[in-house]
């Protein structure tokens, strides 16, 4: 198993785990949460993304070679960085199980209606757990074209839907006060930027060498993701105006409304197509750092390969069990719940464990 | 879609044992390894309809689910929308 990568390659991972599943994902319930507020709530939440780097950057550089659990127990105890790392383990099977969710949500409302969705989440999760397998120094490569594919249909997408934005629909704004925005600074800070904590066991496996800057790497994929997740939820807002927060899906909504000719129509299946790679790629990440929390909390060695399967089996059956408890359960799940779970399970860890950083300077 | 996760199952289970070898793993891999399949028959059992119990994300909403009410309700505009 190639477990190497380069801090280019590490920042490329931030960027498709940050923007994966989110810029199809994001703008629909932002916008129901935050109105016309929403780009407000994406700059204060991408703002906390970056204050997040800190932290993980700055712990990964005093121990290089290290992960989240074992300098966690240098810094604090045993107990209490196995506490934090089942902590970080759970929140991270809840992570690929969503995404895994997520993506058999799309196809079953989008295009196979009478296909249970058990079917997609069973299919999906042995090629997440299959390309896991093989290490992220061979799927990192191979995710920067993938990502880069889908961002080419992104902005073709939006390109071609552009002559019907209406500008007017970006008024008014603070309609409601300022609580929506707090409302939506609360939503997205866990949907994706809360959960970049994953990267504190993915950092060790960065190869560096001097002057790497690493940090600006990673600074500049959260502020890429930060200016997509901008353009296509202020694109939604243009198109969809009041109607933007129930268009689920947004991206492939908007490709739904383009028809140039006869030559540009049907790019929803494009959107498809993206929708299903970019989630794929961060349920891989999510599963692979997951594995790699596992490894650690039993000393294993970080290549051991054994524990992916049965992983990825359990968060296979657990996403299947959300499904049969309807959508609804689900909405809350993400929209009031996930952000609360990233928070307790993944910053706070983090933060507890930098905070001893900061005190126990002489510890190496 | 019992027979294509009992299929998976399977599959994998033989391939863990004949190619990454568990016969030969530490006893703390084989004790993991067995816990997480309990932990997965206990959910199969939920998805197949034999059990009605909490699933994983009925515990997690158990124990976050009256805080974050609290919290959207709080956030939610004056007057609704």
């Amino acid at each position: 198993m190639r477990n190497k990568i380069t801090p280019s390659q590490v920042a490329v991972m931030l960027f498709v785990y940050l923007t994966g599943s989110a810029i199809i994902n994001i703008p629909a319930p932002l916008i129901s949460v935050s109105d016309n507020e929403a780009w407000i709530c994406l700059l204060a939440a991408a703002g906390i993304g970056l204050l997040l780097l800190v932290p993980l950057v700055s712990l990964a550089r005093r121990f290089p070679d290290l992960d989240f659990i074992e300098y966690g127990a240098k810094l604090t105890t045993r107990p209490v960085a196995v506490a934090f790392g089942i902590l970080l383990l759970l929140l991270q099977v809840h992570i690929v199980a969503g995404i895994v969710m997520d993506i058999a949500m799309f196809l079953k409302s989008s295009m196979m209606r009478d296909t249970s969705f058990a079917y997609f989440i069973t299919l999906t999760m042995l090629a997440v757990a299959l390309t896991a397998r093989v290490g992220i120094g061979r799927f990192a490569g191979m995710f920067g074209l993938l990502m880069l594919s889908v961002m080419l249909f992104v902005l073709f997408n939006i390109s071609l839907a552009s002559a019907g934005f209406h500008p007017q629909y970006l008024l008014p704004v603070l309609d409601h006060g300022v609580k929506p925005i707090f409302h939506g600074i609360y939503f997205i800070s866990g949907f994706p930027y809360g959960e970049m904590a994953l990267f504190c066991m993915i950092l060790p496996l960065v190869r560096t060498r001097a002057k790497d800057r690493t940090g600006s790497k990673m600074a500049l994929a959260v502020a890429l993701n930060a200016g997509s997740l901008l353009l296509v939820t202020l694109a939604t807002v243009l198109t969809f105006g009041p109607i933007s927060g129930e268009r689920k899906y947004s991206m492939f909504e908007m490709a739904r409304t383009v028809y140039v000719t006869e030559i540009f129509e049907r790019l929803e299946a494009l959107m498809g197509y993206s929708m299903i790679v970019a989630s794929f790629m961060k349920a891989t990440i999510a599963l692979f750092s997951a594995h790699l929390t596992l490894n650690s909390l039993l000393k294993l060695p970080r290549d051991n390969r054994q524990l992916i399967f049965p992983l990825a089996f359990i968060v296979t059956l657990i996403s299947i069990s959300v499904g049969l408890r309807g959508e609804a359960y689900w909405d809350f799940m993400i929209s009031g719940i996930h952000p609360l779970w990233v928070f307790t399970c993944g910053i706070v860890p983090l933060l507890v464990v930098y905070a001893a950083s900061l005190v126990r300077k002489r510890v190496t | 879609m019992r027979a294509l996760l009992l299929l998976a199952l399977a599959a994998f289970l033989t391939y863990d044992w004949k190619e990454s070898r568990l016969g030969g793993a530490k006893l703390r891999t084989k004790v993991v390894y067995a816990l997480l399949l309990l932990i997965a028959g206990y959910h199969m059992l939920i998805v197949f309809g034999i059990l009605s119990a909490a699933s994983y994300y009925d515990l997690f909403l158990r124990i976050f689910g009256g805080i974050a009410e609290r919290i959207i309700s709080g956030l939610e505009p004056e007057g609704g929308d």
